[in-house]
């Protein structure tokens, strides 16, 4: 079962938060280990609210939810296909942010900063992109999209 | 020596909440068991049936049970059913009783 | 006189049994125990009504001194070499056995979970003598929100030291908004700041239907009301002198109410002012408030409906002033910041017990946990916050050719370097087949449950071999082994002697009982005589008896031969009973 499923929500990138929480909170409710008595539920409760916490966890974010809906759509990038989608511009852009911060010329929270709005900027991009139905762009945004989250992480 | 009696007001409750019970149970059992800071405590429950080792006793057409170990604590004891302002139920009267403890519960006989 | 009424019950075996919720603030300087009974929480109180605790055992110091070991919750869970450094334990001799601290007593060594072990079973007493008589043997025990996974072990050690059953640790923010939500019936987002005598937390939670859920969570296990007193202490010139930590104790209560305060020592009068502990007390509200506005940022929600304060700590009235200087937030200290924890533990024990669905507690993992990578870099797998239970993977593999065992150490903290975060446990998944470095590929998985508990798996999925383990202890296995058999041999000991009492309790009351009827009824001379003889013979017997067995079988022959007795009268008796008799006439 997808996450959409599992919320009953449809399926898109432009998701109403709060309703996503009302339905996470009553599903929350439902499953939580905690509100089950028999020790034979307990452990399908468990999973259950993993897979809960999971998918909340994913389609909150504007970020795992715009990457993961495009997962569903079709476009399930390798390591390799993503590095293959990147320009030079933008390793060249977190190289060299990486060596300023080496060097002590740009402080770390600058570095993270940074990233986060170039993640941002990339995911309105890619929004644009998938808006417009422009294949070519989809790829390429989804691409950078995933590289700075990933560095933004290892931060 | 008297084993318990119960006035006329407490005869007739009980006859009520027994009656309101028919089907699940047919008998009162009175008891004791420990509890409370000084010892022991009473207790009346719905019974269903009479175990080995109770005492059967057919008070006006009343089926009370008392078991072998509270005997020695209800001899003489006078069962009365009372009502206050908060709330109504059975009471305990010991003849005989010495000493009972601040929260009410436990006797010294 | 006050007279019990008595309803007619259901028989016991019939009776859905409300299981007696209790939840614990084991604090560093006072403890707290609530429990919830005919739906409403109460606090356990001793016979001179108070509630509060202290977290304090009497010991003999190595060097032959009585005093009050205090704040032992600082020492849980810690290393000799983190133990050593406590500012607020200069007065002890602390040991390293095998790298873990202890206290040296005069007597023999104990670790920190065997101290607070001895605080818990204070409780367990008081709680025996109590109006619910009943035994203290399971509750909800809280800690700090920023406990590290060693820590909590620690605490879970110790109250299995004492015979209680830990149904949960649960934070002491969290515990806190849970009671405080509870009982104002307040929704919305909401800061806990908890600041307590050694530890302070700060939680960030939103509130909607019955759901309590946690957004984010911070804190420092060595910042608390302590520190504010070695600052006192230092301001004096008194940051060695332990006994003067008493004295700067009490000048910051009594600042707490008035504007200047003077105390004695040896002596000698101190004084301070308001102002000059405020500005003591600064840096450490700094600290605090840094914390709190870090994680009101990672709760990342729209708006705050105001900061909840909580901990003993928090009665400083600095605490409100830096607050309301720093923040746009509205202040509630409308709660007992003491006592408030301990309720919301009550409650989640109640829910855990008697199932009640009506309130749901979804928490968070408060630190991240992972594993050691290359050049001793931590690599995250689960995040902070990630809302428990969770599962998370991560695909690893050799580095060396051929490499055929691989060692999996797991770790907990916030840095970068695994040197700085706390060892949790470690895997070794061998019998890899050999391969170039980089092929095979390592699936490592950690699981935390609604418990807090870990299991981490590796499997290397070309070939399904897999090794897991259940990260239970930090401790290593023979000294849980160990910790476990002295646990189960106290308990024995505590259990035997407790039912002895009681059978030594009931006998005497069947004593009691047959001299009475003596008294009371008439009985034929012969009879009476032979009857006062034997209970007579009883009682002398009953002085002697060591076993628990002895005193039952006398009091079942003394039972069954008044029994006898009663029988045999019992046709004259039934006669009067029967008739229903007035009060009056008795």
């Amino acid at each position: 079962m997808n996450y959409f499923d599992l919320f009953d929500l449809e399926s898109t990138y432009k998701l109403d938060k709060n309703n996503l929480e009302t339905k996470y909170l009553s599903l929350q409710k439902k499953y939580h280990p905690d509100n089950c008595d028999s020790i034979e539920e307990q452990l399908t409760m468990v999973e259950l609210t993993i897979k809960l916490n999971e998918a909340y966890e994913t389609l909150k974010d504007d970020t795992k939810l715009i990457i993961y809906y495009l997962k569903q759509n079709g476009y399930d990038f390798t390591d390799a296909k993503i590095q293959s989608n990147l320009s030079q511009n933008d390793l060249m852009y977190l190289l060299d942010l990486q060596e300023q911060v080496a060097e002590g010329l740009v402080k770390s929270a600058d570095f993270k900063q940074a990233l986060k709005e170039k993640v941002s900027s990339v995911t309105l991009s890619l929004v644009d992109a998938i808006e417009s139905k422009n294949n070519e762009e989809i790829e390429a945004n989804l691409s950078k999209l995933i590289f700075f989250n990933k560095s933004l992480k290892h931060i | 020596m008297q084993v318990l009696s119960l006035t006329p007001v407490a005869k007739e409750k009980m006859r009520g909440l027994l009656s309101a019970q028919a089907g699940k149970y047919s008998y009162i059992r009175i008891g004791t068991r420990t509890k409370g800071c000084a010892g022991v405590s009473y207790k009346i429950e719905f019974a269903d049936m009479v175990e080995m080792g109770d005492e059967h006793l057919n008070i006006d057409g009343l089926d009370i049970v008392i078991d072998n170990k509270s005997l020695l604590y209800l001899i003489g004891l006078v069962i009365d059913f009372k009502e206050t302002d908060l709330e109504s139920g059975f009471v305990f009267e010991n003849p005989n009783k010495k000493g009972e403890c601040g929260c009410g519960e436990s006797f010294f006989v | 006189m006050s007279q019990k009424i008595y309803q007619i019950d259901e028989p016991d075996y019939k009776k859905v049994i409300v299981k007696t919720a209790i939840g614990i603030d084991l604090g560093t300087t006072n403890s707290v125990v609530a429990y919830v009974k005919d739906n409403k929480i109460k606090l356990l109180a001793d016979k001179d009504h108070n509630t509060l605790f202290p977290s304090v055992i009497d010991i003999v110091t190595t060097k032959g001194k009585e005093i009050k070991l205090k704040s032992v919750k600082r020492l849980m869970g810690k290393t000799f070499e983190q133990a050593k450094e406590s500012p607020v334990h200069k007065n002890i001799e602390i040991i390293n056995e095998s790298g873990r601290a202890k206290i040296a007593t005069i007597r023999q060594n104990y670790t920190p979970e065997e101290i607070s072990s001895m605080i818990l079973k204070k409780l367990k007493e008081i709680y025996r003598y109590s109006e619910e008589i009943k035994e203290l043997d399971q509750a909800v025990i809280t800690v700090p929100a920023f406990f590290s996974d060693n820590e909590r072990q620690a605490t879970q050690i110790a109250a299995q030291l004492a015979g209680i059953k830990c149904l949960r640790l649960i934070n002491e923010p969290t515990a806190a908004l849970l009671a405080y939500g509870l009982e104002s019936e307040k929704k919305g987002n909401f800061a806990v700041y908890d600041l307590g005598g050694g530890t302070f937390d700060v939680s960030v939670l939103k509130l909607v239907e019955g759901v309590f859920q946690v957004k984010a969570t911070n804190g420092d296990v060595q910042l608390g009301g302590d520190d504010f007193d070695l600052a006192i202490a230092k301001h004096f010139g008194f940051e060695n002198d332990y006994d003067f930590l008493d004295v700067a104790k009490d000048l910051k209560h009594k600042l707490t109410l008035q504007s200047k305060a003077i105390s004695e020592y040896n002596g000698e009068k101190y004084e301070l002012t308001n102002n000059q502990f405020y500005k003591l007390a600064l840096p450490l509200l700094e600290k605090t408030t840094a914390i709190l506005e870090k994680t009101i940022a990672e709760a990342d929600l729209d708006e705050l409906d105001g900061i909840v304060l909580v901990g003993g700590s928090t009665k400083m009235p600095i605490v409100t002033k830096v607050l309301e200087s720093n923040f746009n937030y509205k202040i509630f200290n409308d709660v007992n910041p003491e006592t408030i924890v301990a309720k919301g533990a009550a409650i989640q024990a109640d829910k855990l017990l008697n199932k009640n669905s009506d309130i749901l507690l979804v928490d968070v993992n408060p630190i991240s946990l992972g594993i050691e990578t290359m050049g001793g870099i931590f690599e995250r797998i689960i995040d902070r916050n990630t809302p428990i239970p969770t599962a998370k993977g991560q695909n690893f593999t050799t580095f060396k050719d051929n490499q055929v065992n691989l060692a999996v150490n797991i770790y907990q903290g916030e840095r970068e370097l695994v040197k700085d975060c706390h060892l949790l446990g470690k895997i070794v998944l061998s019998g890899i087949p050999p391969m170039p470095a980089g092929m095979p590929k390592i699936k490592i998985s950690f699981i935390l449950d609604e418990n807090s508990m870990l299991q981490v798996k590796a499997v290397e999925e070309n070939t399904g071999i897999e090794q897991s383990v259940t990260l239970k202890s930090s401790i290593s296995a023979e000294d849980s082994l160990a910790i476990l058999k002295d646990s189960i041999m106290n308990a024995r000991n505590d259990v035997s002697e407790k039912e002895f009492i009681k059978s030594k309790v009931e006998l005497e009351q069947v004593i009691q009982a047959s001299r009475n009827l003596l008294n009371t009824q008439e009985l034929p001379k012969a009879e009476q005589d032979k009857m006062l003889k034997y209970v007579n013979e009883v009682e002398e017997k009953t002085k002697t008896i060591t076993l628990k067995d002895d005193l039952d079988d006398l009091r079942f022959a003394l039972e069954d031969f008044f029994k006898d007795i009663v029988k045999e009268n019992m046709n004259a008796l039934l006669e009067t009973s029967i008739v229903g008799k007035q009060l009056d006439d008795v």
